[in-house]
């Protein structure tokens, strides 16, 4: 299985968590093994080094650019609101299959 | 339209982001967050010892623990000391420091250095003692100003070549705490200077100095029905831009509603009525225990039991588990709430309506002002009887839950209806 590792950023919480694991069961049936953990925005450093992409929660899209600054050899990519508030796992895994060719 | 709507939502959200970020305001947020346990853990207690079940009280005197568990809850609301600690650490911790607690002390014992000391001359020496009301609500804003200052002052003097090096066959945990001392003490100096100038004026200390002309009259104003009223309105309208209302507003309400809060559970402690209606409880009730900001629960039973369309059917079962418990993210941004006009009426006016229905039911003395919240993850219903304002408090809160209920439900109907023809126009 492929290795990777997605960070989430968003305002934390019991929300969040929740995506984490649909995306790791998600990355899993598409023959992925995925390391997910959701973090403060101000916490990234260092945790998010190392990962494939970061994703970031709505409350959160301003904080782009920031992020990108921060990581400028990781992918930043906004979760959408949709995808977030109905945790569709599925869309947002897929969105970055197509974009990333994992 | 909505190209327009987002760019204004994202610079909004811009500036609410650096608030919240912000040094001095998210040190200060986490700092005292950190001392929640002790505040809720007193709070617990203090039920304990106030239950009307005369038996219950009688063991606790003849046992001889009456007296201990209401000094700890005494000792308890030494709030001022307690955040001392917590926003050092925190914000020597963002200013990366190696050491946090080092941070954290040392605000600590700056705050101590600028509150006031009584001293009785003894034959055999001195006693000193310190007020608790100057280490707990009245300390709270100078606890807060000096820690935040001390800390900043601590870290910036450690990036200076002022350190006091020791040989490198001296073991780091020995040398790492030799470094600061230079740091240590010059950061004391202007806390000193504050102690002796404020003792000279007629308020006896820069505590009371500072509790008297800026502590009191903000909290005054604050606490106030309107004031109240205008964060639930604000909170309500930050969480419709797509923004974390609750957290933005957060440290506005420690600031102003942590010090009423403490006196009523110090008066409580020694068995008497908590003397202020609105507390930062007051409001923490009415953000978390009817189904989060909004007082969305109504939304969630009504969203998952009376909605036809296929989408709302299906996004209400979503949403439902976690909004018993308070959580309203997926509901925010799946439903969505952001800028949806349709239930901005409700989503801002509930609130109000449901403080406005508990500042006269506490007036009209059918419960008491609530004075904990163990956790918010537990359904409203029963949250309401843990909140120590009595059984009436309790239902106070399940009567809310039904208003949210009747009053969501026209909102959710225009929705859903409009759903439902959306989806029978896809079918053919």
């Amino acid at each position: 299985m492929r290795k990777l590792k997605i960070t989430l950023a968003c305002v934390g919480g019991v929300s969040t968590s929740i995506l984490c694991d649909r995306i790791i069961e998600e990355g899993k049936s598409n023959g992925f093994e995925v390391e997910c953990k959701a973090y403060a925005t101000n916490a990234l450093n260092p945790v998010a080094i190392g990962s494939d992409v970061i994703l970031l929660g709505p409350q959160v899209c301003y904080m782009e650019d920031e992020v990108k600054k921060q990581f400028s050899d990781i992918p930043v990519r906004l979760i959408s609101m949709m995808d977030y508030g109905t945790m569709n796992a599925k869309n947002i895994f897929s969105k970055l299959l197509n974009e990333f060719s994992w | 339209m909505k190209a327009v709507n987002q760019s204004f939502t994202t610079k909004i959200m811009k500036i609410a982001g650096k608030f919240q970020n912000n040094l001095v305001v998210s040190s200060i947020t986490q700092g005292m967050m950190s001392t929640m346990p002790i505040l809720m853990g007193s709070a617990i207690i203090n039920i304990l010892i106030n239950l009307p079940i005369t038996p219950w009280i009688n063991f606790l005197k003849d046992t001889g623990l009456m007296v201990p568990l209401s000094e700890i809850v005494q000792i308890a609301t030494c709030t001022g000391l307690f955040i001392s600690f917590g926003i050092g650490r925190v914000i020597s911790e963002k200013m990366g420091a190696k050491n946090p607690v080092e941070g954290g002390i040392i605000a600590l014992f700056s705050f101590l250095i600028v509150t006031p000391l009584t001293t009785v001359v003894g034959d055999y020496g001195n006693a000193y003692s310190v007020g608790l009301e100057n280490l707990g609500a009245q300390g709270i804003i100078t606890s807060m100003i000096v820690s935040v200052c001390a800390g900043v002052l601590f870290m910036k003097l450690s990036k200076t070549p002022l350190r006091i090096k020791m040989p490198a066959s001296v073991p780091p945990f020995v040398s790492q705490s030799f470094e600061n001392i230079p740091g240590f003490v010059i950061t004391l100096v202007p806390f000193i200077a504050l102690r002796v100038l404020f003792g000279l004026t007629p308020y006896g200390g820069f505590t009371p100095f500072i509790n008297t002309v800026i502590q009191a009259p903000l909290t005054g104003i604050g606490n106030s029905l309107t004031g109240h009223l205008v964060l639930l309105i604000l909170c309500s309208l930050l969480w419709w831009l797509g923004l974390h209302g609750s957290m933005i507003i957060m440290p506005v309400i420690m600031v102003l509603g942590t010090a009423p809060l403490q006196e009523n559970i110090a008066a409580v402690a020694s068995g008497m009525a908590a003397p202020n209606l609105l507390t930062m409880m007051s409001i923490m009730a009415i953000i978390q225990m009817v189904g989060g900001p909004g007082c969305l629960f109504g939304l969630f039973i009504d969203m998952a039991f009376f909605t036809k369309s296929e989408r709302y059917k299906t996004q209400g079962k979503l949403q439902l588990v976690p909004g018993l418990f308070n959580v309203i993210e997926p509901v925010v941004y799946g439903l969505p709430i952001v800028l949806n006009f349709t239930l901005l009426l409700p989503f801002v006016l509930l609130p109000v309506i449901s403080y406005i229905l508990m500042y006269f039911g506490m007036k009209l003395q059918l419960f008491t002002t609530p004075l904990t919240m163990a956790t918010s993850f537990i359904p409203g219903p029963i949250l309401g009887f843990l909140a120590s304002g009595g059984i009436g408090f309790g239902i106070f809160i399940v009567l809310m839950c039904v208003l949210s209920c009747i009053v969501y439900y026209p909102f959710v109907k225009i929705m859903d209806t409009q759903q439902l023809k959306l989806e029978s126009e896809e079918k053919n």
